[in-house]
C-alpha cells in the first residue's frame, strides 16, 4: 500500500469536517474522490499534502514517497509561463529543463503563451500551467483538487491525456478530486464518496457509479 | 533661494538625502526579509511576535533618539565607538525607527498573499528558501510602495535626529532639523522653503519609483 489513513479527524469547535476509521490506497491505482461542496474532499487532500497541519489522526505513506500536490486554486507565479514551469525542477536537471518545459508545454497547448507573465492567465490556462508544472517533476503519487474545473471541454480532456501518459511512464498513483462524474468515469479506478466529512462508500468505479447502496450516494448521483 | 541655491544650502540636501536613502534602504533590507520570514513561518508565539512588530510601528521617534543617545553617549556601552553627534548615528536611529514599520508592513501584506504561493510550492516540493524568494518575487511592487513610506518617515523625520546628530552645522544639520532652527529663530520664509524642496524631493522619488514599478510590469 502507498497509503494508509487511520482515524483521521479534523474538526473546527464542534463541527467535525473529516472523520476516516481506516482507508489504504493502493500502488498505481487511480482513486477519485467525489461528494457535494464541504464534504471533505479537499480538507483531505489538504492533509495529505501536509499543507494543513491542524488534524488528528495518522496517515503514512510508503517510504521515500515522492508526493505532488496540485491545489484548488491554482496560482501562476508572476514569472514567464516557462520560468513557471522550470521552478518545478531540482537543480541537478536544470540543464535538461527547458527541453522537457517545452515539451510539457507544448503537451498542454501552452506553447503560444510561453513568454506570457503567468499571473496574468485566465483560469483555465492557470491550471494547465500547475498541472504542467507539476507533471515536469517525478512524483510517487499525485493529490489534485478539482485540477480541471476551470478548463474548458478540449483543454480538460488534452489534460487528461497527458496526466494519464505520466501516471502510465511514472507507475504513479492518482488521487483527485472531483465535480464530474463523467471526468470520474473517465479516469478512476476507484471511486470513493464523501458526505460531511465521512467516507460513506467506495468502489470500482462502474460499481459505484451504477450500483450504489448506500442512500446519501443514491441521492447524490440522482442530483448529479 | 530655492532657484539660486547656495553651498549651505546644496550641503544640507546632501546630508539629508545621505541619512535619508541609506536609512530607509537598510531599514528596507532588515525589514523585508522579518516580515516575509513572520509570515510565511508557523511557530509558537508568532501571535505574540506580530504583536510586538505592530506596537513597535508607533515607536515615538523621541523615544529612539534618546535610547539611541543614552547608548552611545560618552558613558553609554557603545561610547567608545565615538558615533554621538554624527551622520551615522542618525541613520542608526531612523534604522531603529523604520525597520520595525517595513517588517510590520511586509508581514501584514505577505500574510493576505502567502496561503496559495506556500500551498502551491509545498506541492511541488520547492525548499522553504526558494519559497520565500518566491513570495518575495509576488510581493515587489507592494515593496516598492513599502520602500517610499520608508523613505518618506526617513526624510521627514526630525525627532530622533536632532537628539543624536545635534544639528551641528556643516555635520549632522539636514533639511527637517534646519526647518526646525528657522522656526525657532522666526525664519519662517526659509523654513517653508525648505519644506518645498523636501516635498520636491519626496516627488521626485515617487516619480522614479513608478518608472521603475512600470517597467519591472
Amino acid at each position: 500500500m502507498i497509503l494508509t489513513i487511520e482515524n483521521l479527524k479534523k474538526q473546527y469547535g464542534d463541527k467535525v469536517v473529516l472523520d476516516i476509521e481506516k482507508f489504504e490506497f493502493e500502488k498505481g491505482l487511480k482513486y477519485a474522490i467525489i461528494g457535494a461542496n464541504g464534504s471533505g474532499k479537499s480538507t483531505l487532500l489538504k492533509i495529505l499534502a501536509k499543507t494543513d497541519k491542524q488534524s488528528n489522526g495518522n496517515f503514512e505513506f510508503e517510504k521515500d514517497t515522492a508526493v505532488g500536490f496540485m491545489p484548488q486554486h491554482s496560482f501562476g507565479f508572476s514569472m514567464s509561463v516557462l520560468n513557471n514551469i522550470m521552478l518545478a525542477f531540482p537543480l541537478k536537471y536544470k540543464n535538461i529543463a527547458k527541453v522537457k518545459t517545452l515539451e510539457i508545454l507544448e503537451k498542454l497547448m501552452l506553447l503560444p503563451l510561453k513568454k506570457k507573465n503567468g499571473a496574468h492567465l485566465s483560469g483555465g490556462e492557470t491550471e494547465r500551467l500547475a498541472l504542467g508544472r507539476l507533471l515536469s517533476n517525478h512524483h510517487d503519487i499525485l493529490l489534485l483538487d478539482e485540477p480541471t474545473a476551470s478548463m474548458d471541454v478540449q483543454s480538460a480532456i488534452v489534460a487528461e491525456k497527458v496526466l494519464l501518459e505520466y501516471l502510465e511512464q511514472n507507475g504513479a498513483t492518482l488521487i483527485f478530486a472531483t465535480h464530474s462524474l463523467k471526468q470520474a468515469e473517465r479516469i478512476a479506478d476507484i471511486i470513493i464518496f464523501f458526505a460531511n466529512g465521512k467516507l460513506i462508500e467506495y468502489g470500482k468505479t462502474k460499481t459505484v457509479l451504477n450500483f450504489p447502496t448506500s442512500s446519501q450516494l443514491i441521492e447524490f448521483l440522482q442530483k448529479a | 533661494m530655492m532657484i539660486s541655491g547656495n553651498a549651505l544650502l546644496r550641503e544640507i540636501v546632501a546630508t539629508t538625502l545621505q541619512m535619508a536613502f541609506s536609512s530607509s534602504l537598510l531599514a528596507l533590507l532588515i525589514g523585508v526579509p522579518i516580515g516575509v520570514l513572520v509570515a510565511n513561518s508557523n511557530f509558537h508565539g508568532k501571535k505574540i511576535i506580530v504583536v510586538l512588530m505592530r506596537t513597535l510601528m508607533g515607536l515615538p521617534p523621541v523615544v529612539v533618539g534618546i535610547v539611541i543617545f543614552v547608548l552611545f553617549s560618552g558613558t553609554g556601552p557603545f561610547g567608545s565607538l565615538r558615533l554621538i553627534y554624527s551622520v551615522d548615528l542618525m541613520i542608526i536611529a531612523q534604522v531603529c525607527l523604520i525597520f520595525p514599520i517595513v517588517a510590520g508592513m511586509t508581514e501584514t501584506f505577505v500574510s493576505s498573499i502567502s496561503s496559495p504561493i506556500l500551498e502551491t510550492a509545498k506541492g511541488l516540493g520547492i525548499g522553504k528558501l526558494k519559497t520565500n524568494f518566491l513570495t518575495l518575487n509576488e510581493s515587489k511592487y507592494q515593496i516598492v510602495a513599502i520602500y517610499l513610506f520608508a523613505f518618506a518617515r526617513a526624510i521627514s523625520e526630525v525627532g530622533a535626529v536632532q537628539i543624536v546628530g545635534g544639528n551641528i552645522l556643516h555635520k549632522t544639520r539636514v533639511m527637517t532639523t534646519t526647518i526646525a532652527l528657522n522656526y525657532n529663530t522666526g525664519q519662517f520664509t526659509y523654513a517653508i522653503a525648505l519644506g518645498i524642496i523636501l516635498l520636491l524631493i519626496a516627488l521626485g522619488v515617487n516619480l522614479i519609483a513608478s518608472l521603475l514599478q512600470r517597467r519591472t510590469k
